[in-house]
């Protein structure tokens, strides 16, 4: 049970005519630790009555004398109830963990969160769920699996960057364990970096952003391993077409807490080594995880929990050249409890590597480059009115020391190429935080929050002046942006401070019930961004660095404000729940880059990028049922996500003469419908059908040329757009034995869905011209097999 | 960092490979055609060529429409001017400029009552020592078997010498001409400033078979030079994917003085040039 559970539910039972008190316990029914944030509740009347679980678990409320059903359900666990008699105490309840339950897709814990959650914006998605959807080669992926809900959106279909409510990829906090990793992607993007059998749940912030978080603009995705089994060692893994699987959980000798090893390898490459052809077969690509946790009980109150991941990328092309890239992240983190006060205490390291070897005979060097994040944390949550309305004041410190290295060229022996570093960037960012909950009435509910954070860049450095204090100047004649010319420079030693950045990050949400199955939520936040990822390609790459604000680089802050509503028709198995929310969002401090700039290895970016602005805004709708043999949800997104550069100021253009025009992640419509049909208790099948709009892209207007080869004259920036994207998945599962054998069938009905179009002359007649779509996946069968014992 | 960004493009491009087909798109063409500039001065050079053309819609599948009866001049900082006449229409050409390294030339076009403008210094470019041939297995996907050609040089100290490699195949008709030329690479020095360069591959995709006349260029290239090369390889390459930085103009170096907001397209390029030809045997 982490701390995140804040999720706490003020549900309406201080006005209700008070007869006879319930209270009790809900605690994990594996391992004995208490759940905080739980939810008991009954209908009495057609009103909910029923209450959240505290810090330790605990629970209590009042209802009329007499027999009632009490359910109480919690994320990631098989809701459950019982039958009690009012006046009832020390009422013992354990859920069971919900990690195989079949069919169900649960994008919320249930139906009553949506109606009486005052968080916004929140969608989970739990372990068993991810791994029945029809995914690209069977590879089951919690990211792919999120990119089904409202205002979510896929890079590319070569990408498993995501873009939230408009934001860009580099825009979202992506942490396992609470440790931020920087590139959480395998195979230039096609898949995360979480192997699905060691995932408990995957929950994504698009708003109602929790104080303790900051750091990103868009979003937060939470991604927790399992902690292991209690009662004895359990394994469970997968084989499928592209990478196979395995993790062993269980308890600690002598009672001590719990274990869980887990690790994936994909084999392509054994496949690449069947081949006759000897261009395939010297070649290396493969990927591969290592996952670990421990959770140490040391007392009743005192806990530690222990976090690591290691992941790596490898491809090599013959003897021209290779890549390597991937996280290391660990975590260590004490969790002490008492009655009305939870403190804990961690501390967490992410690296981020990549590395380049070019193997051309003279021409050897490696290139690497990384980004490195140390981080320590400190938070409390105390009760300040137990088994009261106010739900627990957490506050905290966050302190994380970033460190970059942009890029260093190692040359091999015996060649001509010289090394080259790039200069190396550090930077503090420091966070306090509180935030608390509390029912004003039965129908009104609050949540406050706030942060204040600052950040530091410091040296050593060399920082670049320019001319006229212009990194980037503008040839009117030309119409060409120019780097400015240097004309002196700034040496910083370690520690000196460069630039500095912060503020406030206020945080507010409030939900106020119309009616039992009816509510509206209202919220306002703010958040800041202080390191951006330098990537100038249409989807992010495993190349991209990047870079920290500093003197030319401002930091990006960004508003939203959203107002949303939630429905539950019908009831049982039949209940259907709708919920909308609006969202606008303004950002300030973008950067986007000059026409064809060029970041590769460039020290000095400031001379490639110019300063803007950005908005965007967008309703989202979803509706969900989640009980029944059917189950499933669709989501229709309508947003738009834009920005304006307006240049320099100097009579230059900027960039589409000072317009707004569309962020590469903008994407007006997204539609996806998912359903899962329980056939019988051992077969369930399952779809999901997405379509949404091309993503923006810049045409040709005109042709020239140079030299023989045709030139393209293009338009306005991002002006154009690819075709529309959609396509039908579906998957089969069937229980055999102790395991499960998924089919499935990803783009049945083969769209050649374009990743890109370009254009270029023919090879046939060098006059003709044609425009080319690019398309990754036509239609693709995948099988495995997940077996658990 | 042109020269690694080739590679790092090379990579992305091996890794994915989809499938691709043609498709019809409709573009908002008809925009009024702008004047394209081709061609420069060529240090010791007898005849200087300038070619003016026009932009056409995309997809127009025919020849450039010609400039005619423009007035074309060069001169140089020494207060040296020629005038170019046209030999065929939109060619332009002279025997008269001498040139010196080190010398700022300036074009000056005026072209139906338009007047345009380009200025680039002369720099000198590093001799070729020696040129060779390699075979080499095609290595990745669509890689041919055949000879590499490698070759020496001496950068000069100093960083800011910027280099363009064209490689010409006589006699050759397996890919048309433009296809064959376009795929040469450019290099600053950044990475290889003063040092005897051994063993560079101009041009690792192309492969050539025995019997075939290949002609080397080594020219110098300004920066400018470089960063408006570097665009329009990767676009004769076929960008841009979806690794690659999103399209936009490619601006060069030639400026409208009758209307800023209306530069011509291409480039004035003033360059020294060596050359080798090998046979491959």
């Amino acid at each position: 049970m982490s701390l995140r559970s804040l999720l706490v539910l003020a549900l309406a039972s201080l006005a209700v005519p008070a007869s006879a008190q319930v209270s009790g316990t809900v605690r994990d029914g594996d391992t004995d630790e208490p759940l905080i944030g739980a939810t008991v509740s009954t209908a009495v009347d057609g009103r909910l009555l029923g209450a959240a679980t505290d810090l330790d678990g605990a629970f209590q409320f009042d209802l009329p004398d007499g027999e009632h059903t009490l359910t109480v359900r919690f994320v990631g666990y098989r809701t459950d109830s019982l039958l009690v008699t009012a006046p009832s105490s020390d009422i013992e309840i354990g859920l069971e963990p919900d990690t195989e339950a079949i069919g169900e897709i649960v994008v919320q814990g249930d139906e009553i969160d949506r109606v009486d959650d005052v968080e916004m914006g929140v969608s989970r998605i739990d372990a068993a769920d991810i791994q029945r959807l029809p995914l690209v080669l069977g590879e089951a992926d919690p990211v792919r699996a999120l990119q089904l809900l409202p205002g979510v959106s896929q890079g590319s279909e070569s990408s498993s960057g995501f873009f939230v409510r408009g934001g860009g990829a580099d825009q979202n906090l992506v942490l396992l364990d609470g440790t931020p990793l920087h590139n959480p992607s395998h195979v230039f993007g096609f898949f995360s970096v979480f192997n699905p059998d060691v995932v408990s749940s995957a929950t994504l912030y698009k708003g109602g952003l929790p104080s303790r978080y900051g750091g990103r603009l868009s979003s937060v995705l939470e991604v927790d391993q399992r902690t292991g089994e209690t009662d004895r060692v359990r394994g469970r893994g997968g084989i499928g077409l592209l990478s196979s699987r395995g993790v062993l959980d269980g308890p600690l000798p002598g009672g001590a807490g719990t274990f869980l090893v887990g690790a994936r390898r994909s084999y392509a490459d054994a496949f690449l080594a069947l081949s006759p052809d000897s261009s395939l077969n010297q070649n290396i690509a493969y990927f591969y995880d290592l996952n670990g946790r421990t959770d140490l009980r040391l007392n009743d109150r005192n806990r530690i929990t222990l976090s690591g991941y290691s992941g790596r990328d490898r491809l090599r092309i013959g003897d021209t050249f290779g890549t390597r890239w991937g996280n290391t992240a660990g975590s260590a983190r004490w969790t002490r409890t008492t009655d009305r006060l939870a403190t804990s205490v961690g501390v967490s390291t992410s690296d981020y590597t990549f590395t380049l070897e070019v193997l051309e005979e003279t021409q050897t060097f490696d290139w690497t480059s990384n980004i490195r994040s140390d981080q320590f944390e400190a938070s409390a949550i105390y009760d300040i009115d137990p088994g009261g309305s106010r739900s627990p004041i957490e506050v905290g410190f966050v302190g994380t020391q970033y460190s970059v290295n942009p890029g260093t060229v190692d040359p091999g022996e015996g060649g001509f190429l010289l090394p080259l570093q790039l200069s190396e960037q550090t930077g503090t960012e420091a966070a306090v935080f509180f935030g608390g909950e509390r029912a004003v009435t039965d129908r009104l509910s609050i949540r406050l929050g706030n942060r204040l954070s600052g950040f530091v860049r410091t040296g050593p450095s060399t920082v670049y002046l320019y001319e006229d204090d212009a990194p980037v100047v503008y040839d009117a004649l030309t119409g060409r942006y120019e780097p400015g010319t240097v004309v002196d420079s700034t040496t910083y030693n370690s520690g000196d401070r460069i630039a500095s950045f912060g503020g406030l990050e206020p945080r507010v949400a409030v939900r106020y019930r119309l009616a039992d199955r009816t509510s509206l939520k209202l919220g306002f936040e703010r958040t800041r961004q202080n390191l951006q990822l330098v990537t100038n390609s249409t989807s992010p790459t495993p190349l991209d660095v990047w870079e920290l604000a500093g003197e030319y680089v401002e930091a990006q802050t960004a508003n939203q404000i959203a107002i949303g509503g939630a429905h539950r028709f019908g009831s049982g198995t039949g209940a259907v729940e709708l919920s909308v929310e609006a969202y606008a969002r303004s950002l300030d401090g973008l950067v986007d880059y000059v026409d064809g700039a060029d970041l590769t290895l460039n020290d000095r970016l400031e001379t490639e990028l110019l300063p803007g602005e950005g908005r965007a805004y967008g309703v989202e709708m979803l509706l969900e049922k989640t009980a029944g043999r059917f189950s499933g949800f669709g989501s229709y997104t309508w947003s738009r996500s834009e920005r304006r550069v307006a240049g320099l100021g100097l009579g230059d253009p900027g960039i589409n003469n000072g317009e707004w025009y569309p962020a590469p992640q903008d994407r007006p419509h997204n539609l996806s419908l998912t359903g899962v049909y329980q056939l019988s208790p051992r077969l369930s099948l399952s779809g999901n059908f997405v379509l949404t709009s091309g993503s923006p892209t810049t045409y040709p207007v005109a042709r020239y040329t140079y030299e023989g080869a045709v030139v393209a004259e293009y338009g306005e920036r991002n002006a154009a757009r690819l075709p529309l994207y959609h396509r039908l998945d579906v998957a089969a599962a069937w229980q055999v034995g102790r395991g499960e054998l998924v089919m499935s069938v990803y783009n049945l009905y083969n769209r050649k869905n374009a990743s890109s179009v370009t254009f270029r002359q023919s090879e046939v007649d060098p006059l003709q011209t044609e425009a080319i779509r690019t398309s990754i996946f036509g239609i693709v069968p995948g099988i495995a097999y997940n077996l658990s014992f | 960092m042109p020269f690694a960004r080739i590679l790092s493009l090379a990579l992305a491009a091996l890794a994915l490979t989809g499938c691709e087909d043609v498709i019809v798109v409709d573009l908002d063409d008809g925009l009024p055609p702008r004047v394209v500039v081709e061609g420069g001065v060529v240090h010791s050079a007898t005849v200087q060529t300038v070619r003016l053309t026009t932009t056409s819609d995309y997809f127009a599948g025919a020849e450039p429409p010609p400039v005619q009866g423009a007035t074309v001049t060069i001169s140089d900082d020494l207060g040296t001017r020629v005038s170019l006449v046209e030999a065929t229409p939109g060619l332009y050409r002279t025997e008269a400029l001498a040139t010196s390294i080190g010398r700022t030339y300036t074009l000056d076009i005026e072209a139906d009552g338009v007047r345009y403008r380009a200025t680039e210094t002369l720099r000198e470019v590093a001799e070729i020592d020696s040129l060779y041939l390699i075979f080499q297995e095609g290595q990745g996907p669509d890689a041919e078997d055949g000879f590499r050609v490698r070759l020496d040089f001496r950068d000069p100290a100093g960083a800011g010498d910027g280099y363009r490699w064209q490689t010409f195949v006589d006699g050759d008709s397996r890919l048309p001409e433009q296809v064959r030329r376009i795929p040469t690479l450019i290099s600053d020095d950044d990475l290889f400033d003063g040092q005897t360069v051994t063993g560079y591959s101009p041009n690792p995709e192309v492969a050539f078979q025995p019997g075939e006349t290949v002609v080397v260029r080594q020219s110098s290239a300004t920066p400018q030079a470089l960063a408006f090369f570097d665009l329009l390889l990767q676009q004769a390459a076929g960008s841009p994917g979806a690794f690659d930085v999103p399209p936009a103009d490619i601006r060069g170096n030639v400026g409208n003085l009758s209307d800023l907001s209306r530069p011509a397209y291409g480039y004035f390029w003033v360059r020294d040039e060596f050359e080798v030809t090998i046979t491959v045997p």
